[in-house]
């Protein structure tokens, strides 16, 4: 028996650590990622080069293939004081509209929002999945442009009362939103309006180029 | 940890001269290959198709500003018409309008040129940007994507001076007449 044998190295390197690393890495990587938040509003944006981050903060106005518009008011809590200047500035316009406790919570619980306002009372108390029913069978008709309904004038302007209000900010934090498909006539009416309502400065959101291409 | 290693490689030598046993140990290199892999996807994709925000400023309204003079020679037109097509022009006058793409060789090649020859003319303003002047006008059948693309395009070639405007139906005339000013008589 050989019992005192000289001992060969092995060229075997233990992977389990590294192992370990990779899937921590891959772990973190997994949980941190932001889920993209389930759009009820499908929408593809053009590329671009900017660089620019997309902020929370942002009101968004989203067009539509069909030129249907949508509000989406990234912070919670803009959307019940927008909600209320709405009504405010708008009091004896919406005077028919039932505003209750209810509807307004409702309306804060909605990522976006893209119907007439005679149609908040039923819209108001829709969860998720109902919006995205109604989207798809086509109900959501979006926010009256036109100019003798200007129901979108008068939420841009509920949302620069409030920005200029809590923010001291003359110029809200506006973005349009448009898929690659969207007829330039949609995205004039809203610009125009936009400019009606003296807000010159906004923002277009589109994705990041993907590759060197250009 | 993870290796089991029951190696007979020291010791006891019960199976000395036996059946070689193999050994248990797992190789965990291709785990490691793979979790890499992972990881890179994971990376890169999260990084592509997020969105990015573009500024745009216009001009504020004001009915009672006279409209700007600019110099002739600085404009240059750009169309945004139906199917991605793209027409342009220079100056203010309608007149010989040809068609491009959105493609680099097309429209950057087109506005690199004409700030070449605004910079030969004019010099470079007190930033160091060109001076030229885009105008653009969208045609009710363009879509979204075609004006992105133009004020990405403005950006990409350092162009400071451009204003969205209305389409004059004197250039309509002319993309109907396929890019010829229409003859007055």
């Amino acid at each position: 028996m050989a019992r005192f044998k000289v001992k060969k190295n092995s060229t075997w390197v233990d992977m389990t650590p590294m192992c370990d690393v990779a899937f921590l890495l891959l772990s973190f990587f997994v949980l941190t990622a932001k889920f993209k938040p389930s759009e009820i509003v499908t929408i593809s944006p053009p590329t671009s080069s900017a660089t620019e981050e997309v902020a929370d903060k942002f009101v968004t106005f989203t067009i539509d293939k069909d030129g249907k518009v949508f509000m989406a008011i990234g912070k919670q809590a803009k959307r019940e004081q927008i909600f209320d200047k709405f009504f405010e500035i708008n009091k004896a316009k919406y005077a028919n509209i039932p505003v209750t406790p209810a509807i307004k919570k409702g309306f804060a619980h909605q990522d976006i929002f893209g119907s007439p306002i005679s149609q908040l009372p039923s819209v108001a108390t829709k969860d998720e999945g109902e919006l995205r029913e109604l989207f798809n069978a086509g109900k959501l008709t979006g926010i009256p442009t036109d100019s003798t309904n200007n129901q979108l004038g008068d939420w841009i302007m509920a949302a620069r009362y409030v920005y200029a209000e809590t923010e001291n900010e003359d110029q809200p934090p506006i973005a349009i939103k448009g898929d690659k498909d969207t007829n330039i006539k949609g995205v004039k009416r809203v610009i125009d309006i936009l400019k009606e309502k003296d807000v010159n400065r906004y923002k277009l959101i589109t994705v990041l180029e993907s590759g060197g291409a250009n | 940890m993870a290796d089991l290693d029951t190696s007979s490689g020291g010791g006891h030598g019960k199976h000395k001269g036996g059946a070689k046993r193999t050994s248990p140990r797992v190789d965990l290199t291709p785990m490691v290959d793979l979790a890499f892999l992972l990881i890179t996807f994971f990376m890169l994709t999260t990084q592509l198709g997020k969105s990015v925000a573009m500024n745009l400023s216009m001009p504020k309204k004001d009915p009672n500003a006279p409209p700007t003079e600019v110099k002739e020679s600085k404009v240059l037109n750009l169309i945004a018409d139906k199917d991605n097509t793209l027409w342009y022009y220079p100056g203010t006058t309608v007149a010989g309008l040809k068609k491009t793409d959105y493609t680099p060789k097309g429209i950057r090649e087109i506005i690199l040129d004409k700030q070449k020859e605004v910079k030969a003319k004019f010099g470079l303003d007190k930033e160091g940007d060109s001076q030229m002047i885009v105008l653009i006008k969208l045609t009710d059948d363009s879509n979204y994507k075609n004006m992105v693309d133009i004020l990405d395009e403005m950006d990409i070639t350092k162009t400071r001076i451009y204003a969205i405007q209305d389409i004059d139906p004197l250039e309509l005339e002319a993309i109907a007449n396929g890019g010829n000013a229409k003859t007055s008589d």
